[in-house]
């Protein structure tokens, strides 16, 4: 049951200079983004960055105050069509966060509605509910109310109800962040699972980076209703394009630095006084400011130079549980270093230790 | 212009048509109003101000606005005293008589007031009324300042049946009110009298001039009981003094009526502006904190004190108008105590007109409510879902409109226009006519109920519909009705029993042709056969609650046929 568009060239999803406003605040800064076709598309980003609001105007739900929106080679909004086509002509498949079941139908009608829109015959209904009950392991519950299902098994009749007309897109607006975490990692696979199965393009929007990293193979991280990072999970993961996205991605600790020397892929910074060399790939100028995104859990303590390193003085130490996180002083910036509690002696306050810094460690303007 | 085109153009032949509906039936009778306050008579009349400068120089008009601004206040401050009593026993009491306080005053709150106004009638009439009766039994006579007919009268009557609305508008922001407040300022040192005097009060002072606002206005547009209690005593209020102009002169005074109806409107146009203002946007409940879990009520010892007064009440304002209306139903002549028949049902039924009658009302009543909770639905609808600004405000004006008007002002803003559009013209006196009058009048409550209930279905369940690909029409019907369903039939009850009971829309709509259960039933009063009267008017509720309970046990079994389970597929 492989789903592909009418024209495999054209992107699944293409975005140009989308616009949004509420009055005369500007939710949408001038979106672009091209989705290509079976892509599972993370929208990433805090809440209020606008990623949902970017998702229902995919859906039709809301429409952009300018620029342009393509599904599937369509055109759905463009700023000069007199009516956007609206969200019940666009044919997609879409997941709600707070699944939106109807509590005055069954499981099994919740799930055909969408089939009988189109006035698809009873036999062909049955048909397509039960292989949907069999593929998401609904089948014991086809006869109960919304209101006698679990949040798990609601969400899996939201996502067979969003899946039942064999839409092309699939569209999901945080779709685990209701459930507890055993359960969300569980669904997280299916997610993939029945994605990959099925070959449609989906787009997921959620605040959780591990989610977006586990499930995407694209990911556009939205900041202020402008997306700053559209990439591979590696990419946003490894290679940050902003401070935003690197502390959104994890990296707690920003060592600010001055250029001082640039040769081919190593960068050599100055922190106050101290000269470290580093991987990048990225076009600096000397005499740039920039900075080392670190991660707390990615940066050790020793009691001798080695490497990359600068000299620290520890100052308050805290016992989370089984681990310890260590306030510091580099280059006279505080920073944190998080490390196993069992591993090695303690360090204490006042201690004068050496940082030592991973030099694949990303550089940031 | 261009604007109105692209307008027209999103809004579809569907919902062009539904303004367009709103606009003839909704605003046009007010503009139709307006003009007609400066024309001598609906039919062709020529242009004049006689109509103002009658009525502002009429000491009438100043005593009736008088007795209308007194009767409101009054009226007001007692039935919101009686009815936030009763909030709180609901919300803080332990007193078992507490139980009965809601469905009571739903009930209280939903039987007409034209049956209330006829019951007391009889109650405290002077020679024959049960209370002249038990006077006469302890050998005297009624005292003259205890008639019912009096202005007292007229006050203790409707504080006795508006207190229950008063009650229920209250309960609500009474029940939020966080408790813990409370505790605190007992905690402090404060008895629990101080603590809600002192904490309570003050946090519900929004909800308490938003709802003393609404009485007053209704208190000046009220008529049953100044039509029927004070009007025999000669007290005259504003919507009785619109009524004179045209019933009580020797030809009726068409630009004087619509002159003073034109001042009354304005009057309470500015009290709605004004309480918009006040409340501010806010919804009543919006003002205080989170409500605890209730926890149990601790028993007082003044829990039968309380009872008592529950008991006294429910006495007064329900089982003895209750009670006094099936007796004199049952009395071959009003006031003749001791032998009971039948005859006055049996009459009813003899009668091919008052069959005819009331079969019509049941018919108007049902199916004009049916078209109330629709056109109401819609509206609130439109009003919270839309995202077009202007057809917000159009529906939001226009669900605010018929709220200006007396039911008797209503009336006479229909004549206009049926008068006067050539077309219509053929409805005037038509039973058509009196249904469309009466669907508008009964609009702006409807309205701010759907508004609560759709507020309640979550914009998201309408989404998930029109991401499954359902067209707008669909969403509405499939989902967001069909999630309101029992509320609106609820709704629907009550508002088809207004419908019936209303006596001062019909009453200058009415003709040979057609009348309704309430009109009739005045006429009967009026006319001193009052035993009658009280048994067409039970003979409709029981009727009416006939088809209702038929309907409840048809949608039943319905939905137990329905919620059979799917065997074909549960056993695969």
């Amino acid at each position: 049951m492989l789903l592909t568009s009418d024209t495999p060239t054209a992107p699944s999803i293409w975005i140009s200079a989308l616009r949004k406003f509420y009055g005369d605040t500007e939710i949408l800064k001038g979106i672009d983004l091209k989705v290509p076709v079976g892509t599972y598309l993370c929208l990433l980003g805090p809440s209020g960055c606008g990623k949902t609001t970017l998702l229902r105007c995919i859906a039709g739900l809301e429409h952009p105050s300018r620029g342009r929106l393509d599904l599937q080679g369509r055109t759905m909004f463009h700023e000069t069509m007199p009516v956007p086509v609206p969200a019940e002509k666009r044919g997609l498949g879409m997941v709600f966060q707070h699944y939106a079941l109807w509590p005055h139908l069954k499981v099994f009608d919740n799930i055909a509605f969408p089939m009988r829109q189109k006035r698809a015959s009873s036999g062909e209904i049955e048909t397509r509910v039960s292989d949907l009950a069999d593929l998401i392991g609904l089948r014991p519950l086809l006869d109960r109310f919304p209101g006698q299902l679990s949040g798990g098994q609601q969400q899996r009749v939201a996502l067979a109800r969003a899946l039942c007309i064999e839409p092309s897109i699939l569209l999901l607006d945080e779709p685990l962040s209701n459930l507890d975490s055993g359960l969300r990692n569980q669904l997280r696979r299916e997610l993939r699972n029945i994605h990959d199965r099925l070959g449609m393009t989906s787009v997921m929007v959620t605040h959780d980076q591990d989610e977006a990293m586990a499930l995407a193979d694209m990911i556009a991280v939205l900041h202020e209703g402008a997306v700053v990072q559209y990439g591979s999970p590696a990419e946003v993961l490894f290679e940050p394009a902003t401070r935003y996205v690197a502390s959104f991605v994890g990296y707690d600790n920003m060592l600010e630095g001055i250029v001082t020397d640039l040769a081919a892929g190593r960068t050599t910074l100055d922190l106050d006084g101290t000269r470290v060399t580093m991987q990048s790939s990225g076009r600096f100028a000397i005499g740039e400011r920039l900075a080392i995104a670190l991660k707390s859990r990615d940066v050790s303590l020793t009691s001798a130079p080695r490497g990359n390193h600068i000299a620290t003085t520890v100052g308050r130490v805290t016992r989370l549980g089984s681990s310890l996180e260590i306030e510091i002083r580099a280059a006279d910036q505080p920073l944190l270093v998080t490390q196993s509690a069992d591993a090695a002696p303690a360090p204490k306050a006042g201690e004068h230790l050496f940082l030592q810094l991973p030099d694949t460690a990303p550089l940031l303007r | 212009m261009a604007a109105l085109v692209r307008t027209i153009w999103r809004l579809g032949p569907w919902g062009s048509g539904f303004c367009l509906l709103l606009l003839a039936f909704v605003y046009w009778p007010f503009f139709t109003l307006i003009g007609g306050a400066f024309k001598s008579t609906p039919f062709g009349g020529t242009f004049t101000l006689s109509g103002f400068s009658t009525v502002f120089g009429n000491v009438a008009t100043y005593r009736a606005f008088g007795v209308s601004a007194l009767y409101s206040s009054i009226v007001l401050v007692i039935s919101i005293s009686i009815g936030l009593a009763f909030a709180f026993v609901t919300a803080r009491s332990a007193a078992r008589a507490a139980r009965l306080l809601v469905p009571a005053m739903v009930l209280i709150a939903a039987i007409p007031r034209l049956f209330f106004a006829v019951s007391w009638g009889m109650i405290g009439a002077p020679r024959s009324g049960l209370i002249a009766n038990v006077f006469q039994a302890f050998g005297r006579d009624l005292p003259d300042w205890l008639t019912v007919y009096s202005f007292g009268g007229l006050v203790w009557v409707t504080v006795l049946k508006v207190s229950a609305a008063a009650y229920l508008l209250l309960l609500g922001p009474v029940l939020q009110i966080d408790r813990s407040l409370e505790d605190a300022a007992v905690m402090s040192g404060a008895s629990r009298g101080r603590a809600v005097i002192q904490v309570s009060l003050p946090l519900l002072t929004p909800a308490l001039v938003a709802v003393a606002m609404l009485m007053f206005v209704e208190g000046i547009q009220i008529y049953d009981f100044p039509a029927l209690l004070a009007a025999p005593a000669g007290i005259e209020t504003l919507s009785t003094a619109v009524e004179a102009y045209l019933n009580k002169e020797t030809t009726p005074q068409w630009a004087s009526a619509t002159a003073l109806s034109l001042v009354v409107v304005l009057m309470i146009t500015l009290l709605l502006l004004l309480q918009a203002r006040l409340v501010g946007g806010r919804s009543f409940t919006s003002i205080v904190g989170k409500a605890r879990q209730t926890a149990a009520m601790e028993p007082s010892r003044w829990d039968w004190a309380i009872s008592l007064a529950i008991g006294l009440f429910l006495v007064l304002a329900l089982l003895l108008p209750l009670a006094q209306m099936v007796i004199g139903s049952l009395q071959p002549y009003f006031g003749m105590y001791g032998t009971y028949t039948l005859a006055n049902y049996k009459a009813i039924f003899a009668d091919g007109r008052q069959v005819v009658i009331l079969m019509e009302t049941l018919a108007m009543s049902t199916v004009g409510g049916l078209f109330v909770i629709a056109v109401a639905f819609i509206m609130a609808y439109v009003e919270t879902r839309t995202s077009l600004r202007i057809l917000r405000l159009f529906v939001r004006i226009a669900s605010w409109v018929p709220a200006t008007a007396p039911g008797i002002v209503l009336s006479l803003a229909f004549v206009w226009t049926f008068v006067s559009t050539p077309g219509l013209r053929t409805l005037y006196g038509s039973n058509i006519l009196m249904a469309i009058a009466l669907v508008v009048a009964h609009l702006p409550l409807a309205i701010r109920a759907c508004e609560g209930i759709v507020a309640q279905v979550s914009p998201e369940l309408e989404d998930a519909a029109r991401m499954s690909a359902a067209r707008p029409a669909t969403v509405i019907l499939s989902i967001t009705a069909r999630l309101c369903a029992p509320s609106l039939a609820a709704a629907w009850v009550l508002v088809s029993l207004a419908i019936a009971g209303a006596l001062d829309v019909p009453l200058l709509l009415q003709s040979t042709r057609s009348q309704t259960v309430a009109t009739y039933a005045y006429s009967l009063f009026n006319n001193g056969e009052v035993a009658q009267a009280a048994a067409f008017f039970l003979s409709y509720l029981a009727l009416f609650l006939l088809m209702v309970a038929g309907l409840y046990l048809a949608t039943r079994f319905y939905t137990s046929m329905r919620n059979q389970p799917r065997v074909a597929v549960a056993s695969r």
